[in-house]
């Protein structure tokens, strides 16, 4: 059966990139557009891991980070922060807020594969 | 653009230095224009109006001073009504460039689908040359010696009716031999019965009853001895018909024996010919489908480099939402509201500055040169 991916963006056509690679990938992925929309999506299915923007309208990526950390659930989804964010002060967020990777786009899509291959539980 | 004061008496006064509406008015122009750099065609009118509007905030030093409270009045109305305009354009604009995009990945990803499919449907195989097809039409003679099984049945059986055919022929030439044996038996009976009349009548002269009755069997043996040569005579015709038949049978099969192991030659040699022509043919198909699985490769390394292009779209999306952001931040200013980075230029723009998610903005806004990065990821 295969894996599950959650992706988080505020921008369809950037969804449909990374949606593509991973499919391609042989993975399954879920869509979300913003972080209050993965929220309500969360309880709908297991994820093996989530890859998210920062900057979205709702609630941000690093917003969401925080929820779901909190969240007993999903307390150890790895999740993965896509964004063009490139700021050590962003990252060193990300990072504190529980991020297990940072991807700055535009990103390769054998790269992302691979880093989610890597941390995908 | 010029501005004129109303009356025109006063003589031209030194014209007053552009104050800070003037300077963000054209770095908010300058932003506009640097996106309309990058990213082309929507961005020309856009550039062009905000040009206008930064003329008409810093004006020219030789045109006649108007009162400044007057510029900054009609500069004010101006923006009011301006920028709301450009940010409904810049939205929209955005909104149209994202629906686009969206609808070009999908055709894209769409294509991309069905390469992988038509490239699963093919393997890489391995070709097949010349030498592999003489392999291979050696490594399946068994495959051929079966196809030409049945011909070799059919000579076998052949073979087999020739050698009952001369059994037969045999067994004839034994049969006439009785025949003409039963022949000899009927004249030998015959003329024991000529010998037994005469024996019998010289009996009969001396008189008595044997005389009779042995004048009776010799008759009785006179016509044996008859039949028997009739039936002798009947069996040989008969037989002499059968020979002859056999005899042509015989020569028939003779005919087809000298041909049979040409036809053998035939047969097997169209045969193998036939697989060298069927591996032949899937040699070429096998060479075909090789290159269509690099193609195929080739087709799909092109549209990932593709798709990796479409996300300029994200970056596009994001810088114009940063210059609609703060053309709403100025409008809500221009229109009354309280705005602390108003107090002056640098404020507004190291606000502006702060907004910026990458590092080509920053680039655009300070007016240094920027630098290409590679995609980066880093694992926590």
């Amino acid at each position: 059966m295969s894996k599950t991916i959650m992706v988080v963006d505020d921008s369809g056509s950037f969804r449909t990139v990374v949606k593509l690679a991973l499919q391609k990938a042989g993975f399954a992925v879920v869509e979300a557009v913003d972080g209050k929309d993965a929220v309500s999506k969360l309880s709908a299915q297991k994820l093996n891991l989530i890859v998210c923007d920062v900057n979205m309208p709702n609630m941000d990526g690093l917003s969401f980070l925080r929820h779901l950390k909190a969240t007993a659930a999903y307390k150890f989804t790895p999740v993965i922060m896509l964004t063009t964010e490139s700021q050590e002060a962003k990252k060193n967020e990300g990072r504190a807020a529980g991020a297990r990777a940072w991807i700055t786009k535009p990103f390769q899509p054998s790269q992302l594969v691979d880093a989610v291959t890597r941390l995908c539980v | 653009m010029t501005v004129h004061s109303a009356g025109n008496a006063r003589p031209p006064v030194p014209a007053p230095r552009a104050g800070w509406r003037g300077a963000a008015g054209a770095a908010l122009a300058a932003a506009v224009v640097s996106a309309a750099a990058a990213q082309g065609w929507p961005w020309a009118a856009a550039a062009v109006a905000s040009a206008a509007l930064a003329g008409a905030l810093i004006r020219p030093r030789q045109q006649p001073a108007p009162s400044a409270p007057l510029v900054h009045t009609q500069a004010s109305g101006l923006a009011r009504q301006v920028v709301p305009v450009w940010e409904r354009n810049v939205s929209s604009a955005r909104l149209h460039a994202e629906q686009s995009m969206s609808a070009l990945t999908e055709s894209f990803g769409a294509i991309m689908g069905q390469m992988d499919q038509a490239l699963q449907g093919t393997t890489a195989g391995s070709v097949i040359d010349g030498e592999t097809v003489d392999m291979l039409v050696e490594r399946h003679q068994p495959e051929i010696n079966e196809l030409l099984a049945t011909t070799r049945e059919i000579a076998a059986v052949k073979n087999d009716m020739q050698a009952g055919v001369q059994n037969l022929m045999e067994s004839l030439v034994e049969t006439a031999r009785l025949s003409k044996e039963v022949q000899a038996i009927g004249r030998a009976t015959h003329l024991l019965a000529l010998n037994a009349s005469v024996e019998a009548a010289r009996a009969g002269t001396s008189g008595g009853a044997s005389a009779a009755g042995f004048a009776a069997v010799a008759h009785e043996v006179r016509m044996l001895a008859g039949q028997s040569r009739d039936a002798g005579q009947a069996l040989a015709r008969h037989l002499a018909r059968m020979q002859e038949r056999v005899h042509a049978m015989k020569r028939q099969g003779d005919r087809l024996d000298n041909d049979d192991d040409e036809l053998s030659l035939q047969a097997e040699q169209r045969a193998r010919a036939l697989v060298r022509a069927l591996l032949g043919s899937l040699a070429e198909v096998s060479r075909s489908q090789q290159n269509l699985h690099q193609a195929g490769h080739l087709v799909q390394a092109e549209l990932e480099r593709i798709l990796m292009s479409l996300q300029a779209q994200d970056r596009f999306s994001q810088m114009l939402g940063s210059v609609t952001e703060d053309m709403s931040r100025m409008h809500a200013w221009l229109e009354g509201a309280d705005d602390e980075a108003a107090v002056s230029a640098n404020k507004w723009l190291e606000r502006l500055d702060s907004t910026y998610t990458m590092e080509e903005m920053r680039s655009s806004h300070h007016g240094t040169a920027q630098v290409e990065k590679a995609a980066e990821v880093e694992f926590f």
